[in-house]
């Protein structure tokens, strides 16, 4: 039995993709039970929650960000925790404060809704900079500092953050630094008219999302991330990786171009989006799957590119496409 | 005939080195044919080695017809010897990895058949010299030794495709030890007593058919791989037959499904050596078979017979002047000079083809065995097709992306290109070598996909 257990934690190198691709696959057609067509988003959710990541969703309202983020936490058997982010918001309303206990004459920490295992920060652009700052350490380094002391968070670890990209008035934009800490950053668009159609008759007489069961647990998650840190990346789609975020820092219209910490991610992420696909080792197409998702949000368009009307997914796109793919 | 009177004809001892020396050529050249037929494609070091027949046979026809010193034969030994060594040393870089440091040879050697190979030549080649040296020391006649060398590696040739062929392991050990039997008894035979056969024409049509029978033999035992590499040197000569049957017997159904389907575990592909006819035609593969060894057969009875008859020219003339003397006129000597002029060409070419070799080799951070694994080689050559074509790469497209833009493109289902897509990038990023003779047959269906491509002209950059 002993063996059996051990042979199911660490299985060969070439089996990675066969373990991880079903486990994946329920995980996302869990979360479809309530999300219509949005196979590519859920997919991405996904790879983010393997490597570690954490997630923008970043849309228009009504178009399910809030939903996915719930639909995945159900199919996750962990915490959920809410946190609405308003203008009004404090940092201890997030991490969490230390009360005094009169009775003990002690002070007693009340853990505040970043200790979860999912997070969901709504309309996180709606919070001051001071409230948004306070997310930057959980994310991070997965861990909060109350008063001196440190709490570590429980694993795994997802922070689901929306924001509206459209309505800006009232909100305080996300610093450079805090987006870098997100993974990628995902938006749905429109559903086709039959997706809008099924959207209508799947939600009719009740909603889907109070039947969902949870489809895996935290250990067998963090499982799976272990097991995509194994990945083949062959040494040509390493400097691939590479060249793919360096092109960024040279493309024309582009400021600020993605950091080392990108090239990081998007390695990790690929790394994911192999082993969700079903495969042991990485393949150009996965990282040109997921330059846009993984880089955009972290570059600055210059201001002349944006008059120009050129957005950071084109540019994201220009630069992958400079890059000669290793054959 | 006594072996006193074999002994009066003694000659110097450098040039029958020397001729010795060209002997490793022929093994080379004979192996390393056996290797491109049984691989499929004619590979550089295949080239290169046949390249070196000519040499092998100027030196033949030039050396008993010279008379140089001892000290100008050893320079020339020398020389030989050194090309020899210079054309190893590439092929042992071109078609083996090799070790990354002293401790790791032991591991190499037991574990890489192509050293195995090379060693059985290089060995066979030493033999040879040293067996040579003792027989003129001895006073005995080179051309006899030669002759019987010649037989001998003759069967060896033979053996070396069976074994090849049966996909059977034989340790290095035992083929050295056979050759050395073998080549070592023909050799002494031939020498002594020039018993080789009447040379009658009825001689010479039984062993030609007795070859024949060989061939026909090594035919039935070789593997479908070996049927396939017979096909690809042949492909040129079918390419219109086989378009006939194509259009004949078209492809069965539309791979479309196995496009890009993402993989599932199951079974492991079964394996080569399993005679099936997957297709109708397929039975007309045997009778290619039959013709190229038919072909080869043909070609052996040949030698067999050249060497025969030259054995019994010289046989007798022997007997009517016992005293074989060398003819030193300007005449004889022009085939020396073009022969070294021959020889420093070549020797130019291997060494440029080394330099080339070893400056791939250091510059490449890719592993040498990963240069040669199949999958990349066929796809890159795949790739060269498409470029002559017009239908090139472009430098930012994923191999997927390349093979999905030319889907509507490709005459047929086109799921050829997406399995030969698939089976590349499973070695390439993943290094998971796929099956050779299956990647042989595919190449061979995808070259002649590639020729009905339509052709463009395509301005566009491309890799």
């Amino acid at each position: 039995m002993n063996q059996h257990v051990e042979a199911q934690a660490t299985p060969e190198k070439d089996d990675i993709g066969a373990v991880v691709r079903p486990a994946a696959m329920r995980l996302i057609e869990s979360v479809e039970r309530v999300m219509v067509g949005k196979r590519d988003s859920v997919t991405l959710l996904l790879v983010a929650l393997l490597c570690e990541g954490h997630v923008l969703l970043e849309d228009i309202p009504g178009m399910g960000k809030t939903l996915m983020a719930k639909a995945l936490a159900r199919s996750l058997d962990g915490d959920f925790k809410r946190v609405q982010f308003t203008p009004d918001l404090l940092p201890s309303d997030v991490t969490g404060l230390n009360i005094y206990d009169q009775r003990e004459n002690v002070f007693r920490f009340r853990a505040g809704p970043i200790i979860a295992n999912v997070v969901l920060a709504d309309e996180i652009n709606r919070a001051t900079p001071r409230t948004q700052a306070c997310m930057l350490e959980a994310m991070e380094e997965r861990q909060v500092t109350v008063d001196g002391e440190t709490h570590i968070l429980p694993r795994p670890f997802l922070v689901l953050a929306t924001q509206n990209p459209v309505e800006q008035e009232g909100t305080f934009p996300l610093p450079e630094a805090q987006l870098d800490r997100f993974l990628m950053s995902i938006g749905h668009g429109y559903p086709s008219e039959d997706e809008e159609d099924e959207i209508i008759l799947r939600f009719e007489r009740e909603n889907p999302l109070e039947a969902l069961t949870p489809v895996m647990t935290g250990a067998e998650l963090i499982r799976l991330q272990a097991l995509c840190r194994r990945v083949t990346v062959e040494q040509s789609m390493r400097r691939y990786i590479i060249r793919v975020a360096r092109a960024t820092r040279e493309q024309a219209g582009v400021h600020l171009g993605a950091s080392p910490r990108a090239t990081q991610r998007l390695y990790a992420a690929s790394q994911a989006l192999a082993a969700v696909r079903g495969r042991s080792y990485v393949l150009p197409d996965d990282v040109k799957d997921l330059a846009v998702p993984v880089l955009a949000h972290r570059i600055v368009v210059s201001t002349e590119a944006r008059l120009r009307g050129r957005s950071r997914e084109d540019l994201v796109r220009e630069s992958v496409a400079s890059v000669a793919v290793p054959v | 005939m006594s072996e006193a009177s074999i002994r009066s004809s003694a000659q110097p001892v450098a040039p029958v080195m020397l001729f010795m020396a060209m002997e490793l050529a022929w093994i080379a050249a004979i192996a390393f044919a056996g290797e491109a037929l049984i691989a499929g494609t004619v590979s550089a070091s295949a080239i290169a080695a046949l390249g070196f027949y000519p040499a092998a046979w100027l030196a033949g026809r030039a050396l008993p017809r010279l008379a140089v010193s001892d000290l100008a034969g050893s320079a020339i030994l020398i020389g030989a010897f050194a090309i020899g060594a210079i054309l190893l040393g590439w092929l042992t870089l071109h078609s083996a990895e090799p070790p990354a440091g002293l401790a790791g040879i032991w591991d190499w050697l037991r574990g890489n058949s192509d050293a195995h190979r090379l060693i059985f030549v290089l060995v066979v080649a030493i033999f040879c010299a040293l067996r040579g040296v003792i027989l003129a020391a001895r006073g005995l006649d080179t051309g006899g030794v030669a002759m019987g060398f010649q037989t001998g590696l003759i069967v060896l040739f033979a053996l070396f495709l069976s074994i090849a062929g049966l996909g059977v392991a034989v340790p290095a050990g035992a083929i050295l030890v056979s050759a050395f039997i073998v080549c070592g008894l023909l050799a002494l035979w031939a020498a002594r007593s020039g018993q080789g056969g009447s040379g009658s024409p009825i001689a010479v049509i039984l062993g030609v058919l007795a070859v024949a029978g060989l061939g026909g033999g090594m035919m039935l035992v070789a593997d479908p791989s070996l049927m396939n590499a017979i096909l690809a040197a042949l492909a040129w000569i079918g390419r219109g037959i086989a378009a006939f049957l194509d259009w004949l017997f078209p492809a069965p159904e539309s791979y479309d499904d196995m496009l890009f389907a993402e993989p599932t575990p199951g079974p492991a592909p079964s394996g080569p050596g399993q005679r099936t006819f997957a297709e109708p035609w397929q039975w007309l593969r045997v009778v290619y078979g039959i013709f190229f060894f038919g072909a080869l057969a043909l070609m052996i009875g040949m030698i067999l017979m050249n060497n025969l008859s030259a054995l019994l020219r010289w046989l007798r003339s022997f007997k009517r002047t016992p005293d074989l003397s060398y003819d030193r006129s300007g005449e004889r000597f022009r085939g020396l000079l073009d022969f070294l002029a021959m020889l420093a060409r070549a020797a130019r070419a291997a060494a440029l083809a080394f330099r080339d070799a070893i400056k791939r080799w250091f510059a490449s951070l890719r592993p040498a065995e990963r240069e040669q694994a199949g999958a990349t080689r066929y796809y890159r050559s795949v790739l060269r097709r498409l470029r002559g074509r017009g239908w090139g790469r472009r430098a930012h497209e994923t191999p997927r992306e390349y093979a999905l833009r030319l889907k509507p493109e490709w005459p047929g289902p086109g799921g050829e290109l997406a399995l030969m897509t698939r089976a590349f990038e499973e070695e390439r990023y993943g290094a998971r070598p796929r099956r050779e003779g299956r990647l042989r047959t595919l190449f061979r269906k995808l070259r002649r996909s590639v020729n009905r491509i339509t052709f463009r002209n395509d301005n566009e950059p491309t890799r």
